[in-house]
């Protein structure tokens, strides 16, 4: 995988290239909109790490002027607020990270980014000990199957593909309830804690959360 | 006497009496009223008092009368641009009063006033973009430092990274609080729903309040919405938050109360603080929770000047509850 990275500082553009070259992801760098222009014309790239505040012009000014078939950009800015983020989204990054980032974070946003045309969620979500196949609508705790119902089974995996953020309880009941349905308020957490007593059973404490007045969020301590 | 009208009168009764008396020395020579044979005394009552009492008491009482007319108009005009400029100072808008709303008399204080007006917005403005670069310039050394820390082993990595993570957020917080304090807020700020505001820092901090072993509930009491600037807003609350987290004692709920009114609450279980405690903080800007070392905390102090910055306050809710509050204004139905 190469990345062409777009930074004026060029210690962070040398460390970046570096510690992601640890990661196996090479990089070319850029110190501005100029560079950045003479690369593109010779190289090709898988993605693109853009930072907004150049010398010689804007970032979002120059990513609107790429192709359509540019390859995605990740833009990594010191401008922080939300408008700046939702600007540089709708401007057509495909990312924002705001800086100081951890590598860590940057490499895997950017693979996330080369993988994203015709990504496929993987076929089993997992968390700690707890696998969910979507297919069959199995969950299993240590490779021992559990008995869950329907609901339970669509609240496990909405949680399990977000694991470890809060999900808000209206999009739960939207997901596992139709309209004319009608919610109880405690049907939500009814179906959490004959979800939880399964866990509890199969030596799962402590996994599935509620986060009272919000949502739920599923997750160990190892895990978030 | 320090009322124009008051003052007016003053001067209309001095004026008086000293009309009268120049009259009356007037009347008594073209009369001979002291001469050597004086009229009678009837005769000399009724020409003080058709030469003297009479004019001076006539025109006393339509100059007075115009004068209080005058007076109560420009008073009234004073009243309606004061209305004007205490709106603006609600909403934390500048304000220039209009050449043409006070008589030109006044002009040299409103101009004087205007031109004081103007130099603090463009003050304001300056501070916004000088906070806005120095948290550029210092998240580019910050970026370089968090890169650099990809090298070492990471349980070595750990410790520094958390404090690079606390230095930026203090860096955004700073760069939020410039911007409340910016004259755009007005432009920039939107109604907020202390309900949605609290579920959403809740939703962002429960996780890692879980892995602290702590948890995080919203609670909704007849919240009311308010003006202000989001984000900004959110630092302050999130500030809250993250302290309270680190006060409770181990396994403790923090609950965050949207409401009553524009209020947010964060009811941390643990000791409080008193409201001179909370006050020296806000002023010296020093760790809440007065933990030795670990990241630099400027953060009760910011999110005080946040709140401050969009006419609230924040307050501890000793003695009904441990915790913090701030309450903002609320918005009043137009």
């Amino acid at each position: 995988m190469r990345t062409l990275i777009i930074e004026d500082n060029m210690e962070l553009a040398r460390l970046l290239a570096e510690r992601l070259g640890a990661r196996g992801i090479d990089s070319d760098i850029a110190a501005g909109i100029e560079e950045a222009d003479d690369h593109m014309a010779v190289g090709q790239f898988d993605a693109i790490m853009l930072d907004l505040g150049l010398p010689d012009g804007d970032g979002i000014d120059w990513l609107r002027t790429l192709p359509a078939d540019r390859p995605p950009v990740l833009i990594l800015s010191a401008r922080s607020t939300l408008d700046d983020r939702v600007m540089g989204l709708d401007t057509g990054a495909d990312d924002y990270l705001v800086k100081p980032a951890e590598v860590e974070e940057i490499a895997a946003r950017l693979r996330a980014l080369v993988r994203r045309p015709g990504r496929r969620d993987p076929v089993i979500l997992k968390v700690g000990n707890v696998t969910f196949d979507p297919t069959s609508r199995q969950a299993e705790v240590d490779g021992q199957v559990l008995a869950i119902g329907r609901k339970e089974a669509d609240f496990l995996e909405i949680l399990l593909r977000n694991a470890g953020k809060v999900v808000p309880r209206e999009r739960l009941e939207g997901s596992l309830y139709s309209a004319s349905d009608p919610v109880t308020p405690n049907a939500l957490e009814a179906v959490a804690s004959r979800l939880r007593r399964r866990f509890a059973d199969a030596g799962e404490e402590d996994i599935l959360h509620t986060v009272r007045g919000v949502g739920y969020f599923f997750g160990t301590r190892k895990s978030l | 006497m320090k009322s124009i009208a008051g003052k007016l009168l003053f001067g209309l009764v001095v004026s008086g009496i000293i009309g009268g008396i120049v009259l009356g020395v007037l009347v008594t020579y073209q009369y001979g009223l002291l001469g050597r044979n004086p009229p009678p005394l009837n005769r000399t009552i009724l020409e003080i008092t058709e030469h003297v009492i009479v004019p001076v008491g006539v025109f006393l009482f339509l100059f007075g009368t115009g004068a209080l007319l005058v007076v109560r108009r420009v008073e009234a005009q004073l009243k309606a641009t004061a209305r004007d400029v205490c709106q603006a100072a609600q909403e934390l808008r500048s304000y220039q009063t209009p050449g043409d709303a006070l008589p030109t008399e006044l002009k040299p204080l409103t101009d004087a006033v205007n031109v004081l007006t103007e130099r603090l917005e463009a003050h304001a403005r300056r501070q916004e973009a000088f906070a806005a670069d120095a948290a550029h310039e210092l998240k580019t050394p910050l970026a370089v430092l968090a890169v650099s820390l990809d090298r070492l082993p990471t349980d070595e990595a750990a410790p520094l990274r958390a404090q690079v993570r606390a230095l930026s957020e203090m860096v955004d917080q700073l760069l939020l609080l410039a911007r409340s304090n910016s004259p755009d807020l007005v432009q920039r700020r939107s109604l907020i729903e202390p309900g949605a505001l609290a579920r959403r820092v809740v939703a962002e901090l429960a996780p890692a309040a879980f892995q602290a072993g702590r948890s995080l509930s919203v609670e909704e009491d007849a919240a009311k919405p308010f003006h202000g600037l989001e984000e900004a807003v959110a630092a302050s609350l999130r500030t809250l938050v993250v302290n309270a987290l680190r006060a409770a004692p181990d396994g403790a709920e923090v609950v965050v109360k949207a409401g009553p009114g524009a209020s947010l609450t964060v009811i941390d279980g643990g000791t409080g603080l008193a409201s001179d405690e909370l006050e020296r903080l806000k002023a010296r800007g020093i760790r809440a929770d007065r933990a030795p070392g670990g990241a630099a905390g400027l953060g009760l102090a910011i999110a005080d000047r946040i709140a401050e910055a969009h006419g609230g306050e924040l307050v501890t809710c000793l003695p009904e509850c441990a915790g913090l509050s701030l309450h903002f204004p609320e918005v009043h139905a137009a």
